[in-house]
């Protein structure tokens, strides 16, 4: 098995997250993890990293996270975990409504940057992964 | 002494549970470690940023506290900004990686806003929290004197 189903989905999922930035914000925002988790399993496959056996979380996001976490103080590159993490936190809240008061749709039409900024934190894991 | 990984299997979490003394006692011993008043301070700092109305460390996995949630419970109808909210992460990953360099072990700390507390059945796993820390006396007496920390991005 290779690892390039990962990098495929990635690129497939921010191809469907650009896709429905205006009529589905939320959905954009969510997508835009999923995309760079992917990203994160393809670093980690081409470096050899079994995620989930390597790292005994309460869930494999939790998984995914701890091995983001090492990799950001091994790599010294504290925007990577930061840039994984808000993406996470994004994600929930257009999932979950955690912290906001409204359907996601209206929340993320109303605050368009917040939508930008996920796209922008895509691209900056893409960057550091891909280098 | 630092519990590891070992350390949980030994100690199961039935056991744990059961035995209030123990972690108790357990808890006593983990004090000694640098883990606990490295959090201890970080929840300090994390409670002085604005429109944060309390902080508390848990370790999820207790007795073995190389994972620590950070909970900051805001004040009601207030959110933290994006350059707060940055400032935040840097203070915990500076908190993170210093443990990780002096200790040579690998932690995790994670932070998040929450509208409420979480409900802990297990107390013992509370490792700092705001509400209840006692400053040592000569930054008590500093603080008094200055103003509360705002964060500012420069």
């Amino acid at each position: 098995m290779t690892c390039d189903h990962y990098l495929e989905q990635a690129k497939s999922n921010e191809q469907a997250a650009r896709s429905v930035v205006n009529s589905y914000p939320d959905w954009a925002v969510t997508i835009c993890f999923y995309a760079a988790l992917h990203w994160v399993e393809y670093y980690a496959c081409i470096n050899g990293s079994d995620i989930e056996q390597e790292f005994e979380g309460r869930s494999p996001h939790e998984s995914r996270r701890d091995y983001v976490k090492n990799l950001s103080r091994q790599l010294g590159n504290r925007n990577l975990i930061k840039v994984y993490e808000n993406l996470e936190k994004e994600s929930r809240k257009a999932r979950y409504l955690e912290d906001i008061s409204t359907n996601a749709k209206a929340y993320y039409t109303k605050n368009k940057s917040k939508v930008t900024i996920s796209l922008q934190n895509l691209q900056a894991i893409k960057q550091i992964l891909d280098g | 002494m630092i519990v590891s990984r070992n350390s949980t299997d030994k100690w199961s979490k039935t056991s744990y549970r059961t035995i209030s003394s123990l972690n108790l006692i357990r808890l006593k011993e983990l004090s000694r470690t640098e883990a606990v008043p490295e959090a201890r301070e970080l929840v300090h700092k994390l409670a002085k940023v604005d429109n944060v109305k309390r902080v508390r460390a848990i370790a999820p996995r207790f007795p073995d506290i190389h994972w620590i949630d950070f909970e900051l419970e805001l004040q009601s109808q207030t959110e933290l900004s994006d350059e707060v909210w940055d400032n935040i992460q840097d203070l915990v990953i500076d908190s993170e990686w210093k443990l990780r360099d002096d200790s040579g072990e690998k932690w995790y700390f994670y932070v998040q806003t929450v509208a409420r507390l979480s409900l802990l059945q297990d107390k013992t796993k509370v490792i700092a929290d705001s509400s209840c820390i006692r400053q040592p006396t000569e930054v008590r007496v500093r603080t008094w004197s200055s103003s509360p920390l705002k964060l500012v991005l420069h």
